[in-house]
């Protein structure tokens, strides 16, 4: 693999910056344009995501012309959660033979979030002989691929729980973060908003269950999924943005329960908040990561993962970043079935 | 779609598992057994115990098993020694089969047989097949576990594995195993077989080292490897081997890898009868930590004692729908491998 890879990059918020920082330092990779409607618009690249150097690669507002211009190898699109906000990027990276990387989180399983629009980007993406793919955080490792990868060590899975636990505390100053999760808010409003859908605290969670199951050859036949807000115990000072009272919103945890034809038990737990400690124990906006696999089956396997970093480095950018060199060789379609897919580790 | 055609090779305790596994999975059919003498002739079915006859007859006769079932994948779980499983390997592929091996010592035949590696390596790709080595070691936790938690890394400056591996039940069992790992030895006699190379530990750390650091692009410019006998802290006793306060009941291993003078791969192993953290200070688990960005902490629970594991025998199998699909010639670049989990269950 001598020749680079020509990326070009839409959206640059705060995990599209963590992207293309993450991308830029990368030997096989070659950055050939970059999209977004607000940010750093008409600004060089490396100049707005902080990468330390120039790279001639000028921000522009319009998408179509960045892909026309650069002829991107890969279209990595990293702006929103939904598949219908994407679906015209999408369509049109692919139709213009670029393969797709994308952070959508209803790309967990897309079938079950919009199936008549992933039917039309599957047909789409067979039909230019490239490939699209939903990863990051989530869907893309500790939910759905690292259980998977462990389950490869198994002769036979009977139950598997995950447990997820992430800290939003780097978060706390986002206004976005804040309103889309009701940060600050009391438990009975979010309650409320989460019913009537202007809050989601999970998207593409059921999807998750869903992929797991059809990657192992099974249908689901009952899937339950429930929300609720977190309180937090202490006051959280966040501001200008937001000052968390005790008794206040600060978090949320999503559980989802999945049965298969075969019998076998998929659970996810899934909370996110401002971790409190953190915060007060001097620990500053380093977040924290945690999460426990318990595969049951022959034979058990349990295994625990913790993730430290500094501010701005999640998993979602890495993960992004170390599919680039795989989906230019994955089979053409939308992968989904992860079977399909490559062991990825870092790349260079 | 048609059934992956599987030939099994050896009669062992790994071997016989691997047909159990196979047994009840989704598009796997077994079609042949190739054994030792004192099977020939028997049903497998009998041998490893299935309540009815496989109508499979085992056979010593490599050539004739492979020309009249016409297998896609041999698997072959019969000796550690590339020497003894060379012949076995080089017919199939000839014979245009792919093969998933559990040979230690093709961990990276590269380094160790770059004779031999070269000419299965042409075989293969003359005949369009794979070949793989793969089970418990190398596969799982010093090569394809951390070089898949990687894959959230953006960077990774150093890796270091922490194993513990509980040996109490050779020491129950089996002397062969006991006498290979220096158990109820005095430490200066122990020493001394290490030095003659009586008691050899991990083997292929070296060879795994480089694995790992060819993956993630390292030019390791040092590979260095250590083994000590480790002193029991109290009498205990066992099933065979009594071992007394002060002998050996136990070795610890480690391995470096270096760039230049920075140690980015470090594995320490210590391999002990029945260890606690009360008594001896370690107990048997698998801790990994990846320095990078970010910062990963991994423990894994699995396969922590010696000698039954189903460990190997489940990711031989698992590798079977795969290895028909990936690129041809000897398989050590990891950048280059699947994503493997379970197989699917037959439908019940």
């Amino acid at each position: 693999m001598n020749k680079r890879i020509k990326v070009a990059q839409c959206g640059l918020g705060f995990t599209g910056r963590s992207i293309a920082r993450a991308m830029l330092a990368k030997e096989l990779v070659e950055c050939v344009g970059a999209a977004d409607k607000y940010v750093g618009v008409g600004k060089d690249l490396g100049e707005v995501v902080e990468a330390g150097r120039n790279t001639g690669v000028i921000i522009s507002d319009d998408f179509e012309m960045v892909l026309r211009e650069s002829k991107p190898d890969v279209w990595i699109e990293a702006t929103a959660s939904y598949i219908r906000e994407i679906y015209p990027r999408v369509i049109a990276a692919l139709e213009a033979g670029a393969n797709v990387i994308t952070l959508a989180e209803e790309f967990t399983d897309p079938w079950v979030y919009e199936p008549e629009l992933a039917s039309k980007i599957d047909e789409t993406a067979k039909e230019h002989g490239v490939s699209i793919v939903g990863t990051g955080f989530n869907p893309g490792l500790w939910m759905d691929i690292w259980p998977f990868f462990l389950t490869g060590y198994m002769s036979e899975v009977k139950r598997i729980t995950i447990d997820y636990m992430s800290d939003f505390s780097p978060y706390g100053r986002s206004p976005t973060v804040v309103q889309n999760y009701g940060f600050g808010l009391s438990p009975e409003k979010v309650a409320q908003k989460i019913k009537d859908g202007s809050i989601k605290l999970s998207i593409g969670t059921k999807g998750l269950v869903y992929k797991l199951a059809r990657s192992m050859g099974m249908d689901l036949t009952e899937v339950r999924e429930e929300m609720r807000p977190l309180v937090s115990k202490v006051l959280l000072d966040f501001s200008p943005v937001v000052t968390i009272k005790p008794g206040q919103v600060y978090g949320g945890s999503v559980d989802v329960h999945g049965t298969t034809d075969t019998g076998l038990k998929i659970e996810i737990h899934k909370q996110f908040c401002c971790r409190p400690s953190l915060e007060m124990e001097g620990f500053g906006n380093e977040p924290h990561t945690e999460a426990t696999i318990r595969l049951e089956g022959e034979p058990n396997i349990k295994a625990t993962l913790a993730l430290k970093s500094e501010k701005g480095w999640s998993t979602t950018a890495p993960r992004l970043v170390n599919w680039i060199p795989h989906i230019v060789k994955a089979k053409p379609g939308l992968l989904i079935d992860m079977n399909d897919f490559p062991l990825i580790g870092a790349i260079r | 779609m048609k059934n992956i055609k599987v030939v099994i090779c050896g009669t062992g305790a790994v071997a016989r598992e691997a047909a159990e596994i196979l047994i009840g999975k989704k598009g796997i059919e077994i079609v042949g057994v190739v054994g030792r003498k004192s099977y020939i002739g028997e049903d497998f079915g009998d041998i490893i115990g299935l309540n009815r006859k496989m109508g499979i007859a085992v056979s010593n006769d490599l050539n004739a098993i492979l020309a009249q079932t016409k297998p896609d994948v041999l698997i072959d779980a019969t000796s550690s020694l590339t020497k003894q499983v060379y012949p076995t390997l080089i017919k199939a592929l000839g014979a245009g089969v792919n093969v998933v091996t559990a040979c230690e010592e093709l961990t990276n035949p590269w380094i160790a047989e770059s004779e031999l590696a070269r000419k299965l390596d042409d075989t293969a790709k003359k005949n369009g097949v794979s070949l793989v080595t793969s089970g418990l070691n190398p596969g799982w936790y010093l090569d394809q576990i951390p070089y898949a938690f990687t894959g959230a890394c953006a960077t990774v400056k150093r890796i270091r594995g922490f194993r513990v591996v509980d040996g109490a039940n050779p020491a129950d069992t089996s002397m062969t195993v006991s006498r290979n790992f220096g158990i109820g030895l005095e430490i200066e006699e122990a020493k001394k077989q290490i030095a003659e190379g009586k008691i050899t530990g991990h083997v292929g750390l070296k060879e795994t080292i480089h694995l790992l650091a060819d993956a993630i692009g390292w030019k390791l410019t040092k590979v260095k490897e250590t083994r000590e006998p480790l002193p029991c802290p109290i009498d205990r006793n066992y099933k065979i081997v009594k071992i007394k306060k002060g002998q050996s009941y136990g070795i610890r291993y480690n391995g470096y890898g270096m760039v230049d003078n920075e140690e980015v791969i470090r594995f320490d192993g210590i391999w002990a009868c029945s260890p606690t953290m009360e008594i001896d200070g370690f107990e048997p688990g698998y801790t990994l930590w990846i320095e990078g960005k970010p910062n990963l902490k991994v423990t894994v629970d699995g396969a922590t004692g010696v000698g039954h594991n189903t460990i190997t025998p489940a990711r031989l199998c698992n590798w079977v729908p795969h290895i028909v699909k990936t690129k041809p010639g000897v398989l050590t670049d990891m950048t280059e491998f699947p994503l493997i989990g379970v197989l699917q269950d037959q439908q019940k």
